[in-house]
């Protein structure tokens, strides 16, 4: 069982500013893009998860067919979604303060606005970090996973 | 993250940008300095509001985000907090700071240089004119307290009233 995971960053206004995936992903013509499928349908259930607690770290929001969709909900509003199938939970929750500690660094950065997605420069130093940490946690998590392809899609412009 | 800056030097910073903004940029129109200068504070508070309630959990309701402005925000740009929250709890906030440390080194007596027959308004007109020099300064925190707000997912206006220096209330009024 190979251990996969997609994350994306979504922003507060429901625009995407960020995703990456990890994992032997499927090269399946038709499902392609089935994690980022099951990412977008989970926002609606985030989305009122998200206002029935004042905690930040929302495991197991959404489920399907194995697959475990966590999130992570800033004051802000903007939420990081992982789709993962490991039952590591520390390890998730570690891995969204250390990607939140991240996102406020580049939040930081004046050229950047939320209604855009973070420019090629920021997203690439910072998806190398990313990528570090997402490889850490599948390497930490239980499942004997075997990496044969690892994805970074640099995120595509709206 | 936790680099420090000396105090004088964000006291200088702000006064020079309200000074090049109201004499030079936009020299005859104090409107759009200030509407610039609100607009930088906006974003000022947006960026620092997601980095204040990073360690914190969520707010449940305006009230908890309005408190959290009056206390942790405020305790980290000022290093005090507000000292009177006053709400009329349909959508008002009045936060009152009653030494305001960004106008605490301003000087606010305007002396009046005519003692002729037009006395009383060359009085009017100076105290006039340093109420609006003033006023100037108080637009970029009125910007960070609406950009840190807007961010917690509450779109407001807020105003400064300054009758008592350097006793300072901002008014926040959501908008429903």
């Amino acid at each position: 069982m190979a251990g996969t995971a997609c994350f994306i960053i979504v922003s507060r206004n429901n625009i995407p500013i960020y995703e990456a995936e990890v994992g032997s992903a499927l090269k399946k013509e038709d499902a392609a893009h089935q994690h980022h499928f099951i990412l977008h349908a989970a926002l609606d259930i985030v989305q009122d998860l998200a206002w029935t607690t004042s905690a930040m770290f929302l495991k197991g929001a959404d489920k399907f067919d194995g697959l475990v969709v966590s999130v992570y909900v800033t004051a802000g509003h903007t939420r990081l979604m992982l789709l993962h199938d490991s039952r590591n939970d520390d390890g998730i929750k570690s891995f969204f303060q250390e990607v939140h500690e991240l996102y406020i660094k580049v939040y930081h950065c004046l050229c950047f606005s939320v209604m855009q997605s973070f420019p090629s420069s920021i997203r690439f130093g910072m998806g190398l970090a990313l990528f570090r940490k997402i490889w850490m946690l599948i390497l930490c998590s239980d499942s004997n996973y075997s990496c044969l392809v690892i994805l970074l899609f640099p995120f595509r412009e709206f | 993250m936790g680099r420090e800056v000396s105090e004088s030097c964000v006291e200088s910073l702000l006064t020079e940008m309200v000074s090049s903004y109201c004499n030079q940029f936009y020299a005859n129109k104090p409107e759009l300095a200030a509407r610039r200068i609100e607009a930088i504070g906006y974003d000022v508070g947006h960026r620092l509001s997601e980095r204040y309630t990073m360690e914190r959990p969520r707010f449940s309701d305006h009230l908890e985000a309005i408190k959290f402005i009056c206390k942790d925000f405020w305790s980290e740009l000022f290093k005090k907090q507000i000292d009177n929250l006053k709400t009329n709890h349909r959508g008002t906030f009045v936060l009152q700071d009653n030494r305001f440390r960004w106008l605490s080194r301003m000087s606010i007596d305007p002396s009046p240089e005519n003692t002729g027959l037009s006395q009383d308004s060359s009085v009017a007109l100076a105290e006039n004119k340093a109420t609006q020099a003033t006023n100037m300064y108080l637009y970029f925190p009125c910007g960070i307290i609406r950009g840190a707000l807007s961010n917690l997912g509450i779109p407001c206006a807020v105003s400064a009233d300054i009758s008592n220096l350097p006793a300072c209330s901002f008014v926040v009024r959501i908008k429903a």
